[in-house]
Parts: structure tokens; sequence; C-alpha cells
């Protein structure tokens, strides 16, 4: 029984901390009819803001979207017009 | 689960192969294995099969037995790369298998939530006996090649859309050494045979584990490098994040990706459990012989502070950082350089051609391969720190002894 509760303690924690930080309510969400709908139109600019691991380990990349870090803002901020509509991701 | 201490024969054919399968057959292998296959064409399966060789003679040259009798200030090197990537390599490939299971398995369940839960799953085990941990990570590695053997046969069995061919450009020089990054961990296999129930015959037992984990994951890598060029154009392979992906949907479309998903996960778990086993069992040991506080020798010290490192650089979003590469690569390279030091050791001792020539390869190899890698300077850096932090304790356990006070060898320090 000692050795369940060894084994399981350390598991829920993680668990516990994992299901904490795993999501961010504040951001907003558009889904992926509204963006297929906005990118067909033209209207949005996709800004994959994904790095490292986050990046390299997904299969999954959205066609004509722009990688952008977030730390260098400064740099690629200019390529866009101020009133262009921007969709972010970043998981 | 049995906790006694198994039979020699099952130590050496499964259970010790295993433990030095585990880094081996960690997703970041298979990327680096793309990679290589991409920029290398069908010479490359030449360069794997050479290098197979070279760690052979590597096991031959008595490696994977150097925390037992590599006493002065290098004494801490080879625990130290082990704990780095132990922290670094665990980091991200747990992230990596994170991003797996919601991408191919569970989308709504969060990748993080899923690389917390892997973590604690390998913390928990290593919480229990050694012994149950060695087992587990024998069934771990099993379930990998399990998932990975269906789409080699497949891959093979299956005519494939392209041919092997050469790459259009050259791939430069350094592409001999990359087959040297693959076997990085194999020495683990050389940790596990003291809990055999004849620690007489451990040396040969070590001998004989490294051997048949050399033998099982070099025919992995040449298959699964053929089976690759022969599904996907090597243009595609070659700086790919997910080559194995892209060469598993071709073979078998969604059932490769799942059996892909599944070898990534069961690999990043024998990975992760693999490094943690092997440091405390190189920890434990070291404290034992009072190389380290006898703190550090209880059997959850290790782990625990392993995990609680590893859980804070996920939580800080260290995985999403490119630096994370570059430990990675310094850790390893540092790994490497070990290896060039056992045969560099022999040859002062018997002057034969065979060690002077692998110890020069393979230090070669480690220069070519930390210049060739991205922002070489910043890796050096932290190979640097890497190895300071290793050659701390050991300089401070020199100096006391010189200062006269031969009792600090076998007492523990801080």
């Amino acid at each position: 029984m000692k050795k369940i509760f060894a084994f399981l303690i350390p598991v829920f924690a993680f668990a516990l901390f994992a299901a904490y930080g795993g999501s961010d309510s504040s951001a907003s969400i558009v889904t992926k009819e509204t963006l297929k709908g906005w990118m067909d139109n033209g209207s949005v600019a996709v800004l994959d803001a994904r790095q490292g691991r986050d990046w390299s380990s997904s299969e999954f990349k959205i066609k004509g979207a722009h990688r952008t870090a977030p730390a260098k803002i400064a740099d690629w901020k200019s390529g866009f017009a101020k009133d262009q509509k921007l969709v972010i991701y970043c998981a | 689960m049995t906790t006694e201490k198994p039979s020699s024969t099952l130590m050496i054919k499964c259970i010790a192969p295993a433990l030095g399968l585990g880094l081996l057959v960690s997703p970041d292998t298979l990327v680096r294995l793309g990679d290589f296959t991409g920029r290398t064409g069908w010479p490359g399966w030449i360069l794997l099969a050479g290098a197979m060789v070279v760690f052979f003679f590597l096991a031959a040259a008595g490696t994977g037995q150097e925390t037992h009798d590599n006493p002065g200030i290098w004494q801490y090197v080879p625990l130290t790369v082990k704990l780095g990537a132990a922290i670094f390599l665990s980091t991200g490939i747990l992230v990596s298998a994170g991003f797996v299971f919601n991408e191919i398995f569970l989308y709504w369940f969060p990748n993080f939530g899923f690389a917390f839960l892997l973590l604690g799953l390998v913390l928990g085990i290593q919480l229990m006996k050694i012994q149950t941990g060695l087992n587990i990570q024998a069934l771990a590695v099993l379930l990998t090649l399990a998932c990975v053997l269906p789409l080699v046969i497949g891959g093979m069995v299956v005519q494939g859309p392209v041919s092997p061919a050469l790459p259009e450009q050259f791939p430069g020089f350094p592409v001999l050494f990359f087959p040297l990054m693959l076997w990085i961990g194999f020495d683990l296999a050389g940790l596990a045979p003291a809990h055999a129930d004849t620690p007489n015959s451990e040396g040969n037992n070590r001998s004989n584990a490294l051997g048949l984990t050399i033998a099982v994951s070099g025919i992995l890598f040449l298959a699964w490098a053929v089976v690759s060029a022969l599904h996907v154009p090597l243009d595609k392979l070659s700086g790919s994040t997910i080559p194995h992906l892209r060469a598993a949907r071709s073979i078998m479309g969604d059932a490769g990706r799942y059996l892909m998903g599944g070898a990534v996960i069961f690999g990043t778990f024998s990975a992760v459990n693999a490094l943690f086993l092997a440091c405390r069992i190189s920890g434990t040991t070291m404290a034992r012989n009072g190389a380290l506080p006898k703190t550090l020798g209880k059997p959850v010290v290790i782990p625990l502070v392993l995990a609680l490192c590893i859980g804070l650089m996920m939580a800080l979003g260290m995985a999403g950082s490119e630096r994370l590469e570059n430990w990675i690569q310094a850790v390893f390279i540092l790994w490497l350089m070990t290896y060039a030091a056992i045969p560099a050791r022999r040859f002062k001792r018997k002057k034969s051609p065979i060690p002077a020539l692998l110890a020069i390869w393979i230090a070669a190899g480690s220069v070519f391969l930390l210049f060739s890698g991205e922002s070489p300077l910043l890796t050096i850096s932290y190979l640097i720190i890497i190895l300071g932090v290793s050659l701390a304790p050991g300089l401070i356990f020199t100096l006391a002894s010189k200062q006269g006070a031969p009792k600090k060898h076998n007492q523990p320090h801080n």
C-alpha cells in the first residue's frame, strides 16, 4: 500500500500542476472555421509564435503562417500594416 | 513485479540492453537519424555501419565502467553528463511527447499536461526499487520496438514511392561524424549488470550487454534509415524536425502515424526513465565509495531533484527556447568526449594503435560536431559551464588530499 502511495502521489501532483497550467482563459480564441474564412478573404495575417520544441515537435503548421519570435517583435512588427488583423498561435 | 535480482542471462539479454537502448530509441535519435539519412542518401548506410563498428571497439575498450574505476578530478564528468542529459534532454523530449500525444491521440488533452504526467510517472517508478525501474525499462523499450518494427517491416514490404539516391548537395565533411551522436548513451547498459545474481562475472556481463545494445540499435538504425529513404524524398528528410513521422505516414498512412506516435511516447518514457535510473545507479555507487555526500546516495534524492529541475524548466517554458538545443548539444558532445577518453587511457597503458585511432576519431568527431551545429559559440560556452560543474568537486577533493587530509577521500562533502 505504501509503495502504491509513493507511486501515485508524484503522478497526481504533476497532473494537478499540469491541469492548473494547461490553459489561459484571458486569451481570446478564434474557431478554425472563422480563421479559414478570414484567410480565404486575405483579411488576416497568421503569426506562428511557437518557438523551440513547441514548433519543431508539431506536425501541424498553418500554410501561409509567418514564423515570428515574440521576443523580436521590434524586428517584424513593421512588416504588417497597423490596421492589419493578426491572429497569433502559440501552441 | 519481482524485485529479486534477476539471473545474469536475463540481465544480459534483456534488462541491461534495455537500459542502454533507452536513449537510443528516444524521438531525438529518430530525428537525428532522419536528418542524417536525408543528407547522405544510401552512402549514409555505410557510415552507419562504420559507426557501429567504432562503438563495438569502444565497448571492447572498456566503455561503461568509467564510473567504477575513474578516480581523480575527472570522476564526476560521467555523472554530470548523465545529470545534464537527464535535465535538458528530458525537458525537450517530454514536451515533444506531449505534442505528439495531443496531435495524434487526444487533441483536447493539454500537451504540457501529458508531459508532466509522463514525468510524474517516471518519478513514481523511481521511488520504487532500482530493479523495478529496470524491469519497467525493459517493458518500455520492448513497447517502443513493438511500435517501430511493424513500420520497418511494412516499409520493406510495401513498394516505396522513391528510390534511394545520392543527395543533390555534398553534405560536408562533418557528416562523417554524425552517426557518432546516434549511439550516445549506449554505455548505460554497463550500469545494470551489477544487479545480476553473479557479481563475479560482472565484467563479462557488461561487455555482452554493451555488445547486444550496439547490435540491436545498429540493426534498427540501418533498417529505419533504409525504409525512410525508400518512402520519403531525401530533401524532405533532411532538415525536417519530424522526419520519423513523415516516414511513418508515408509507409502506413494514419496507422503509421499512430504507431510512430506510440513509439515516440514509449521512446520518450524509455529515455527519461533510463537517464533517471543511470543517475540513480551512478549516484548511489559514488556515494557508497565516498565520492558524493551520503544524502545523495539515498535512492529517492537524485530522482526528486531531477524531476524538480525538469518540472521547473518545463513550467518556465525552456522547451520553447532555442537555447535548450544548445544545452542538449553541449551535454551530448561532452558525453562523446568521455568516450574518447577511454581508448586514450588504454593507449597510454598498452600503446596499441586501435585505441589511439578510436580516441582520435571520436575526439575529432566531437570537435567537428561542436562547430557544425547551430550557434557553436553558445554551445561551447555551455560545454565549458558543464565541464566546470563536473570538475569543481574533483578539484576540491584533490586539493584537500594534497593538503594532507587523506581521510577526506572517504568522507562525504558539500
